[in-house]
């Protein structure tokens, strides 16, 4: 559970103080980075979505409502920029659902020189090796708590196509833990 | 387990199936515990991401001095891209440019207004100038018959070669005047009567066996040609009479 910034700071923020909006991205700033990172699995592109993000937060906050905490209004900004971000760097988002990702199968078949390598190392690799879909819908659907018609939604997916990517991705991933077990 | 049973148990794992299909599929203990494990398998994937990608204690404080020079200073006011037609509606609705813009159109419409006038105000002129055109030609066209007919008759009580150069005169003016209009009749008749005025006002039928001093020709309208263009001058006076239009 994240830890909510008070109320009269975001309500200064929207009333244009910049001061209070500086404290908003003080809090903020390592969770839109990390959550970034989740999306892309690349440092400098987490980077520049959790900049992108808070600029975007900044111009948009007069339309920020209370009903929903800052938190989730934030990082569905991160979400929806990570999506762009992603979009705009020409890779492929909704590559053939048909096929296996290829990247994932080198390090399956290159199971012997990774094996050493701790369980986190392993599943931070098996989350680089995911496609950009794939990376997205698991985690906006296990770690954002989207649902598969959101995720599907945003994604601009069909939900049963977003289904596969979610399944496939989250097989992928349980595929390092059995090599935990088995090793 | 196949491949379509998985699929169902991760739907039931992240809630995305109604009550009953949740119901039927936990009901083998197999079932719920492999359950168990994608339970335990998720918790271990989202333990080790969040451990991943650490970053300094101060990044938001950096993030912060990166981010504060391209904030503008208002703040909550999100610019959304516009294409060219709405940036144009926005110039429109700027007072100064609405303003403008409300000036051009009725100085285009003035402008309008002004050259429509005056293209019927120049319809009108070239109208009114034809019709005074041809009633001083049916003038000029009846002198030129009385003149015809009284030298033709050999009537000497007046000086018929002042007479013929005056009318002479008036007969070129007209032909000057009529190649401005599409007029290739009348235009016809004035350039057939010239040589007879001419002839007169040069006085040279004086050597004519048929004509005393300043009197050529008697009789002229018995002359074949000569009453053809007698007949056209009465035709045409008519004409010009009746309907004031140049042919």
């Amino acid at each position: 559970m994240m830890n909510e910034i008070d109320d009269k700071t975001v309500v200064k923020a929207t009333q244009g103080d910049k001061n209070a909006f500086r404290l908003i991205v003080l809090h903020y700033a390592q969770a839109v980075n990390r959550l970034a990172y989740r999306y892309t699995a690349d440092a400098s592109h987490a980077e520049d979505i959790a900049q992108e993000t808070f600029i975007k937060a900044f111009q948009a906050i007069g339309r920020y409502q209370s009903k929903a905490k800052f938190s989730t209004w934030l990082l569905r900004i991160t979400t929806n920029t990570s999506i762009d971000y992603l979009r705009k760097a020409n890779r492929q988002l909704a590559h053939s659902l048909d096929q296996e990702c290829p990247q994932l199968e080198l390090a399956e078949d290159g199971i012997d020189t990774v094996d050493q390598l701790d369980l986190n190392q392993r599943l931070m690799r098996a989350m680089s090796d995911l496609s950009d879909v794939e990376r997205l819908a698991i985690t906006m659907k296990h770690h954002q708590g989207y649902s598969i018609e959101e995720t599907a939604q945003e994604l601009k997916i069909k939900s049963n196509a977003c289904k596969q990517t979610i399944f496939r991705a989250v097989r992928k991933l349980r595929k390092q833990l059995k090599v935990e077990v088995s090793a | 387990m196949n491949h379509k049973d998985d699929e169902k148990l991760l739907m039931i794992y992240f809630n995305e199936t109604d009550d009953k299909t949740r119901d039927d599929g936990l009901q083998s203990p197999e079932v719920c515990d492999q359950l168990n494990q994608l339970e335990a398998d998720m918790n271990a994937i989202e333990r080790a991401a969040e451990q991943q990608h650490p970053l300094a204690e101060d990044y938001g404080q950096q993030l912060w001095e990166r981010i504060a020079d391209r904030l503008d200073d208002n703040p909550g006011i999100e610019l959304p891209r516009l294409s060219w037609w709405q940036k144009l509606q926005n110039y429109w609705l700027m007072p100064q440019y609405s303003l403008a813009s409300f000036a051009l159109v009725i100085g285009l419409v003035l402008v309008s207004f002004y050259v429509g006038k005056n293209q019927t105000d120049d319809a009108l002129n070239r109208q009114l100038q034809e019709q005074l055109l041809a009633q001083n030609i049916q003038l000029h066209l009846t002198q030129s018959e009385i003149f015809l007919t009284q030298v033709s008759n050999g009537n000497g009580a007046f000086n018929s070669q002042a007479t013929a150069q005056r009318l002479l005169s008036s007969n070129r003016l007209f032909k000057r005047a009529l190649a401005q209009h599409d007029s290739q009749f009348t235009s016809q008749l004035l350039q057939d009567l010239e040589p007879i005025l001419l002839e007169y006002a040069n006085g040279s039928a004086a050597g004519n066996p048929n004509q005393t001093h300043g009197q050529p020709r008697v009789n002229w309208v018995k002359d074949s040609s000569s009453s053809d263009l007698m007949f056209q001058i009465k035709t045409m006076k008519q004409q010009l009479a009746q309907t004031n239009d140049l042919i």
